[in-house]
């Protein structure tokens, strides 16, 4: 299946859907002028993935900071993911939270709670 | 070449200036804005105020929670289809509020006192969960998405984020429209 990249900008998240490498990536920030827009072609991508997906698909959340608008479209995508979970197929989440933000990490809670996902909340190492 | 008096004598303008520096120094204001909110202002406003922030020697626990507050609240001033919002931040030397103001429509600010009132009185584990509720798609026996053109969800963020009570003020414009403001608190030694 083709990769989707999207190049992160100020107001939106970098995007790598890659599964041929192995990479599923979300780092950024996510405060788009159309939240909906912005995630529909994520959520196609993924619709299309579901169908064949890795044996293992491993998906990394690495984000600095996001709007409650994006936060609803993000459950979305975990719901997708979801399914496929849900499906038989082995799926990982890791959600990176800077050790000072306790609203990322909470956030990251929420998702743990509302899904039936292993979702991993990890500390971001500082470079 | 005489001056005529008008050249002579301070803009209009000037006079403003001392008041509104007398205003800001005296409420803590550090940051003040009026005008639209857009996404591209966001980024420009929360860059100032991380400009601000890195020199002031603040923990980045409370200025990493200042950040989150100021998204969510920009977001309630977002697209506002009648008339342009207001930001302020203060720093007082125990906390920071962030205010945020804009019109609505008249007839709904008693739905939205009410709902404000509402999440003011709920416990932490009772927020979370209309939160939760919120997140998800909505359905017909559970809380409105909006009040009053407000996403209740961006309240409800606020209200958890803070974790302090959520201070506003309604005055009546004219018959058709009220200036809404709302502030979060964030305590300095919050934990």
């Amino acid at each position: 299946m083709e990769a989707l990249r999207i190049e992160s900008t100020h107001k939106t998240p970098r995007v790598i859907l890659d599964p041929e490498n192995g990479i599923f990536e979300f780092s950024g920030r996510s405060i788009p002028e159309d939240s909906v827009g912005f995630y529909a072609p994520i959520f196609e991508w993924f619709d299309q993935y579901a169908k064949n997906p890795l044996p293992v698909t491993h998906v990394r959340f690495d984000l600095e900071y996001f709007n409650t608008s994006s936060s609803k479209n993000i459950l979305e995508l975990l719901k997708r993911l979801e399914a496929i979970h849900a499906a038989g197929h082995e799926v990982r989440v890791t959600w990176y939270y800077d050790e000072d933000d306790e609203d990322m990490e909470e956030t990251g809670q929420d998702y743990q709670a509302l899904l039936n996902l292993p979702i991993e909340l990890s500390v971001k190492i500082q470079s | 070449m005489v001056a005529s008096a008008s050249e002579v004598a301070p803009s209009a303008a000037l006079f403003h200036a001392y008041p509104l520096y007398r205003n800001m120094l005296d409420n803590s204001i550090v940051f003040m804005y009026y005008g639209p909110i857009t996404p591209d202002l966001i980024v420009d406003i929360l860059n100032l105020i991380d400009y601000r922030l890195s020199g002031s020697g603040e923990e980045k626990r409370i200025s990493k929670k200042l950040f989150n507050i100021m998204v969510e609240s920009l977001s309630l001033g977002e697209d506002v289809n009648r008339g342009h919002s207001t930001l302020l931040v203060r720093q007082l030397p125990y906390l920071y509020t962030v205010s945020i103001g804009r019109r609505i429509n008249a007839a709904a600010v008693y739905e939205l006192k009410t709902f404000i009132d509402w999440v003011n009185m709920l416990s932490p584990e009772d927020l979370r969960e209309a939160y939760h509720q919120l997140l998800q798609p909505p359905t017909s026996a559970g809380l409105p998405t909006s009040v009053a053109d407000v996403p209740s969800i961006s309240i409800l963020d606020l209200a958890r984020k803070s974790s302090e009570y959520l201070d506003y003020l309604f005055e009546y414009l004219d018959e058709n429209d009220a200036f809404f403001s709302l502030e979060a608190r964030i305590r300095k030694n919050h934990s």
